[in-house]
């Protein structure tokens, strides 16, 4: 720390910050644009400009730009200087100079960091009276809207897709006050880390298209605090909405998880809450026809048929953990399914188990950022869990920074930084069947089938620490590879090992536990992570229950309810009708119409996520809470109260209904140890600010009045739900220093665009000063005695006349409800088979998955080996997603057919 | 008693005073252009309405009495629906001094009472009249940048040409 | 590769010594300088002359002097980015401290020339023209404050300035001028010219904004940059 003097006042400093970042810390407002918390200074736009004094006698000082200026002890800077307030208000005249007359007509109009600035810095009259330069737009795909007239040239855009996230397709074209930032022509945007333009760029360039549709202006909308469940990695969000309706999903910064980005896939795969798809009433069969009935009738009926006879429960993760819980308790643990089939079921619990016996630490996102040696065993990261593999992007830049600590530049210095860094070699191994994205900047990209990337890890681990066994037979790259990853991880001071599911393959998991054990073992603190495929697997893996192989047998002439969970996408055909034949009564719980909700006999309409509240238990194994921010109509409830009504209509009364989630949470926490703390994911439903409850939208809402006066022009009190601390009203507290989990929307006066986020953070960048985020449940055994799994798999052996068939996870495609959302469907490719080896252009493919046969576009792909092909799982054979020996037939292109989707 | 009867003179004497009663309806009183009364949408010059469904007037409202919802047609932002409940409006004029397309104005127009008070919610087709209003020169979209039909990019009134970004020629 | 000029001295100095370089040059910095002038010389030209020679030298004996009917007004003595200097240095010793002590720089020690029936705000427009052509498009002050300058001086020259046109273009030449408030010093550069142009025909500008037809001076051919 140092003390510096900010205008007449002492203030005490971080060393390791540019002089913005301190004023901003020490509540000093200064306008900005080009600088961002994790984009670091690049000095381009001029708009912080302070004046530096010598020293105390120094009268007249010089303009220096706040944001490339380090912080050293001592140093005198005003901010209210005149010539320096005049050259900031300057700055933003000359930026308005172009900027066209489109706030009324600009979605960013009302959170505007240009806005702010611009009154910030006090210009107000327009006294450039010459023409304004215009651009035509491009169209850059479903997510993201172009306006290019707005444009100030901060060049945050290019920094952010290139520099940050690895993209490749938005530049920078032309010169000086021409500049231009978009593609070299119109065409959707590459990277699956598009939308986060929309939250970096400070005016309306780069705008949220499907948003733009159902457009609402910031202060008009409610808000509240959730967690996207699109991939189990538990981003945090802001979800708003107005008139009963979600508009859009903001990023909700997590200081360990998510921090300041989403993915695209958890920005824009919302829409589903507002499809046709949904299901709004409850129902049941009569003559044969589901028919909607109101919701006591339904309960009715669903007492009738299960009065007596077995109640058999799915449950799903992809349900919150409270309604899995109330599920199990109604039907028995004995009888409750996890809703995973195999071998996603054993694998997940595997998954897990290892994570809670390890030495190794489950890593954070954000200490992935930082790790000096990294292997990523067997797993596409970037399809799996693009937000991980935007952080582990990252790890590049530790070898910048190591260059740049030698030539002493400071880290937040961007592009020097960069350039210093630009020939050194990222501690980053990738070892796949598959090109990642991450391949690009690893140092090593190894290829290698899952079998045989397990073997290489079992002799990493082997290399590590001789105990562990090796991988016997290794080619001599392989152990040439398997010696220098060794290496590198051992030279380390945090190693990071990664690795997941999408493969089935139990032997890569253990793999990898070997190589945490083997650091352990030579003193090392390692850290790993295993990509789990959905929202709550972890919550169900620790929840505990039979697999969905298991429950066919127990659901013979049972009641059996399934709670948000498509089957069809679980269970091959022939199994999901013979699950679905034997049951005596098929009863569904679900938000959305499922090919499994209708063959049910009753339906029940759960509400989602954005209309409930409950606890998600991400990857890494953090409980994190969602809340609602809509107050949707009767008869949506959540799906836990509908089991307790469900309970009463047929007479189970061990299943007392709960007046809230928090009596709920609390039940849990009693019942099942492995649960005991998730209370402390967020406050009680009774909080309050300085004795208040917090508010949920802006106090200038506006419409009050007039919203629902279509309706009936008779008020009506507003909405209430015992879930949700946040009250659904302007009134109530709201303060900068409110729990991180409770936030609702980011604003504070000045500042109503995201960049208000500043003022939450202790720190900028650092953790949030209402407290952090979720509650971890599982953790390593630290100092836990090494123990190696012995069982090293046989090397990969391709079969003649027949292809190994393994998943193509995809960002875009092959998650469920993602793929209800209209903009995620535009946006997804359709499925395709990649062949290693040639493949006439046009041609298809004829192929049998899962006991049925498609008919799928083929294409070559040169960089898998011969006898190894891929195929997007649940996108042509709506339950396939295991690897698998399958007969190609190719057709020739002149014999194509038009193919479906299962989508 | 004096001061009793004074009055009542005074008071007859009211009997031959000029009045100052209007006789409305079939006199209307005078109303200057200025007068906060009904609230309409106005076009602009070339027929189309002026509204781009900003919301900046229902957040002025101080009774929150506007509620709209913005469309978008070939570019061109205007309200999918406008609704203004006149149970609530309290005719400060707020919103007219937020528009800043000079579409919502108010009109010296008081005749608007109702026996149902549900019919004094105006939807846009309540709102929307054919003509300029007060405003007879003002067109948004001819100073806004946005590309919209009739008015490309660099069209405007105060515009240069779009960039050729793959020109060489300076 | 920064400096050709600079580097191609560097064999020379390698095969003949230091104090043969030294001794070429008539001041106390070393070697000899690409000098020249642009604009209504008669000869104008590229000069290699010892570092220290002056201007009237170079303009006189090298460059043959004004074309015939021409008469010296003024010139940036060191290229597009200096200041302008009065035709009353017209003998100032073009080496480093002698023109930074007259207000200007020594620059690329190539001279352009002002001459007396040129309009002073046609070059200066012309020269704000190629700076704001030339901005990389990196900093604000540069690439949205030049353009805005260049309008201004087209606007003026072509007889529609106002008075408040100067006094945009004072306020540009003072925020925009000193060190630091840009990210290079191209702007800084740009500013040179204008700003003591504004000062040195203060009068040409106040001239033409009260005017109401453009002045029927030549103008551009003075501007073109060296």
């Amino acid at each position: 720390m140092a003390k510096i003097v900010i205008d007449g006042r002492e203030v005490e400093a971080r060393t390791d910050v540019n002089l913005l970042q301190a004023c901003l810390e020490a509540g000093k407002d200064l306008p900005y644009f080009c600088w961002h918390p994790e984009l670091g200074s690049v000095g381009a736009c001029r708009q912080c400009a302070v004046k530096q004094y010598a020293n105390a006698d120094d009268k007249r000082g010089r303009i220096v730009m706040a944001c490339m200026t380090p912080v050293t002890e001592g140093a005198i800077f005003s901010v209210d200087d005149p010539e320096a307030k005049e050259f900031r208000g300057e700055v933003v005249e000359w930026l308005m100079t172009n900027h066209p007359h489109d706030c009324p007509v600009c979605e960013e109009g009302g959170e505007c960091h240009l806005q702010d600035m611009t009154v910030m810095t006090g210009h107000r009259e327009r006294r450039y009276r010459f023409d304004k330069r215009t651009h035509n737009n491009q169209e850059l795909g479903p997510f993201v809207k172009h306006e290019m007239n707005r444009c100030i040239s901060c060049y945050r855009c290019v920094r952010f897709y290139r520099d940050y996230a690895g993209g490749e397709d938005l530049g920078v074209f032309s010169a000086h006050n021409n500049v231009y930032f978009g593609r070299h022509e119109s065409g959707t945007l590459e990277s699956p880390y598009s939308g986060n333009l929309i939250e970096v760029c400070p005016t309306g360039v780069f705008t949220d298209k499907p948003f733009s549709k159902m457009y609402s202006r910031k202060w008009d909308m409610r808000g509240a605090p959730s967690v996207c469940s699109n991939c189990a990695t538990g981003c945090n969000t802001i979800i708003n909405e107005r008139a009963g309706k979600v508009r859009r999903t903001l990023n909700r910064y997590n200081d360990e998880v998510n921090r300041y980005f989403l993915c695209d896939r958890g920005r824009f795969g919302h829409g589903w809450v507002n499809a046709p798809t949904r299901l709004r009433s409850a129902g049941y069969v009569i003559n044969g026809d589901m028919t909607p009935v109101p919701a006591q009738a339904a309960l009715d009926h669903f007492g009738k048929i299960a009065a007596t006879g077995k109640l058999v429960g799915i449950g799903s993760p992809r349900a919150s953990l409270e309604s899995n819980y109330a599920l199990r308790k109604l039907v028995g643990a004995e009888n409750f399914s996890t809703g995973m089939a195999e071998p996603e079921h054993s694998l997940v619990k595997l998954a897990v188990s290892l994570l809670g016996s390890s030495p190794a630490r489950i890593a954070t996102m954000h200490e992935m950022e930082t790790s000096d040696g990294a292997l990523i065993l067997g797993e596409d990261v970037s399809a799996t869990s693009p937000r991980m593999s935007l952080a582990l992007r990252q790890i590049k830049r530790t070898a910048f920074n190591k260059a740049a600590d030698q030539a002493r530049v400071p880290h937040w210095m961007d592009a020097s930084v960069r350039t210093l860094g630009q020939d050194t070699v990222s501690p980053l191994f990738v070892v796949s069947p598959t090109v990642t994205d991450l391949d690009g900047f690893a140092q090593d990209a190894i290829r290698a089938m899952p079998e045989n990337a397990a073997r290489l890890g079992f002799a990493i681990a082997h290399r590590i620490d001789s105990s562990a066994p090796d991988a016997s037979d290794l080619t001599e790259a392989e152990t040439a590879s398997a010696s220098r990853i060794a290496e590198a991880l051992l030279a380390a001071e945090k190693p990071l090992l990664v690795s997941g599911l999408q493969y089935a393959s139990a032997a890569l998991l253990q793999a990898t536990a070997n190589i945490a054990s083997a650091l352990a073992a030579k003193g090392k603190t390692p850290l790993v992570s295993f990509v789990l495929p959905e929202g709550n697997s972890m919550g169900l893996a620790l929840m505990g229950g039979l697999s969905l192989d298991e429950i066919v047998s127990r659901s013979a002439d049972a009641t059996l309810i399934v709670l948000e969970n498509d089957l069809s996408r679980r269970l091959d055909t022939v199994r999901f009708n013979t699950l679905i034949d034997n049951a005596a009564n098929l009863v569904v719980l679900d938000h959305s119409v499922t090919p499994t909700a209708i063959r049910s006999q009753v339906t029940f309409p759960s509400a989602a996520y954005t209309e409930t509240d409950g606890t998600l238990i991400s990857a890494e194994g953090r409980a994190q809470r969602f809340f609602q921010v809509v107050y949707p109509d009767a008869p949506l409830q959540a799906a836990w109260r509908w089991i307790a009504d469900m309970a009463q209509a047929a007479g189970r009364s061990h299943v007392k209904p709960w007046a809230k989630l928090d009596d709920l949470i609390a039940e849990i926490a009693t019942i099942m140890p492995v649960f005991a703390r998730i209370p402390e994911a967020a406050p009680a439903s009774d909080y309050t600010l300085e004795g208040v409850p917090l508010r949920s939208q802006t106090h200038r809402v506006s419409g009050r009045t007039a919203i629902r006066a279509n309706i009936s022009v008779r008020d009506i009190p507003p909405p209430a739900s015992p879930d949700t601390p946040l009250h659904s009203t302007m009134e109530g507290s709201y303060s900068t220093d409110m729990p991180g989990t409770l936030v609702p929307f980011y604003q504070v006066p000045g500042w109503n665009s995201e960049q208000s986020l500043n003022r939450f953070q202790q720190e900028i960048g650092g953790k949030m000063r209402g407290g952090d985020c979720g509650v971890r449940l599982v953790e390593g055994v630290a100092n836990a005695a090494a123990s190696y799994a012995m069982d090293v798999p046989s090397a990969f052996v391709p079969r003649v006349g027949q292809f190994m068939l393994l998943p193509e996870a995809r960002v875009f495609g092959t998650d469920e409800m993602s793929m209800m959302a209209q903009p995620i469907a535009d946006r997804a490719a359709p499925a395709v088979v990649r062949i290693g080896g040639a493949v006439a252009k046009g041609s298809q493919v004829r192929l049998s998955l899962n006991g049925e046969v498609f008919t799928v576009d083929a294409v070559s792909d040169p960089t898998l080996p011969e006898g190894v092909a891929t195929c997007p799982p649940h996108m042509v054979s709506r339950s396939w997603s295991a690897p698998g020996w399958v007969s190609l037939e190719m057709t020739a292109p002149a014999e194509r057919v038009e193919t479906e989707s299962a989508v | 008693m004096l001061g009793i009867l004074r009055t009542i003179w005074l008071t007859f004497l009211h009997m031959f005073h000029r009045n100052e009663t209007v006789q409305y309806p079939d006199v209307k009183p005078y109303l200057s252009p200025r007068y906060r009364g009904r609230i309409v949408l106005t076009r602009d010059p070339s027929g189309e309405e002026r509204c781009v469904a900003c919301n900046l007037c229902a957040a002025a409202c101080p009774v929150d009495c506007i509620s709209l919802q913005k469309g978008e047609k070939e570019g061109r932002w205007y309200p999918e629906f406008f609704q203004i409940n006149f149970s609530r409006c309290i005719f400060c004029g707020f919103c007219e001094e937020a528009c800043p397309t000079y579409a919502i104005q108010l009109t010296p127009d008081f005749e608007m009472s109702e026996y149902v008070r549900q019919n004094l919610v105006y939807e846009k087709e309540d709102l929307l009249i054919s003509g300029p209003g007060k405003v007879h020169d003002y067109s948004f979209y001819n100073v806004s940048g946005l590309k919209i039909p009739g008015k490309n990019k660099g069209e405007a009134e105060n515009e240069a040409k779009p960039i050729d970004i793959h020109a060489l020629m300076p | 590769m920064n400096n050709i000029e600079t580097f191609s001295n560097i064999p020379h100095i390698l095969a003949n010594g230091t104090e043969w370089y030294l001794g070429l040059s008539a001041c106390v910095d070393g070697g000899t300088k690409l000098y020249g002038v642009s604009g209504r010389a008669k000869r104008p030209g590229v000069f290699e002359l010892p570092l220290g020679t002056s201007l009237g030298v170079i303009l006189n004996e090298c460059a043959g002097g004004m074309q015939d009917g021409y008469k010296l007004r003024a010139f940036l003595p060191g290229g597009a980015s200096t200041a302008f200097l009065g035709a009353e240095h017209a003998d100032i010793i073009m080496d480093y401290p002698t023109p930074e002590k007259a207000g200007s720089r020594l620059g690329t020690g190539l001279a352009i020339l002002l001459d007396d029936k040129t309009s002073p705000i046609g070059m200066i427009r012309n020269l704000e023209h190629f700076f704001a052509q030339e901005s990389c498009g990196w900093c604000t002050p540069c690439r949205d404050g030049l353009p805005w300058v260049e309008r201004l001086l087209i606007a003026i020259e072509e007889g529609r300035g106002t008075p408040e046109d100067i006094e945009r273009l004072h306020d540009a030449a003072r925020l925009i001028g000193p060190m630091g408030r840009t990210f290079c010093a191209h702007a800084p550069g740009a500013i040179a010219p204008l700003a003591s142009g504004l000062k040195m025909f203060a009068e040409d500008f106040q001239r033409m904004v009260s005017k109401s037809t453009p002045g029927t001076v030549e103008s551009g051919a003075a501007g073109q940059a060296a």
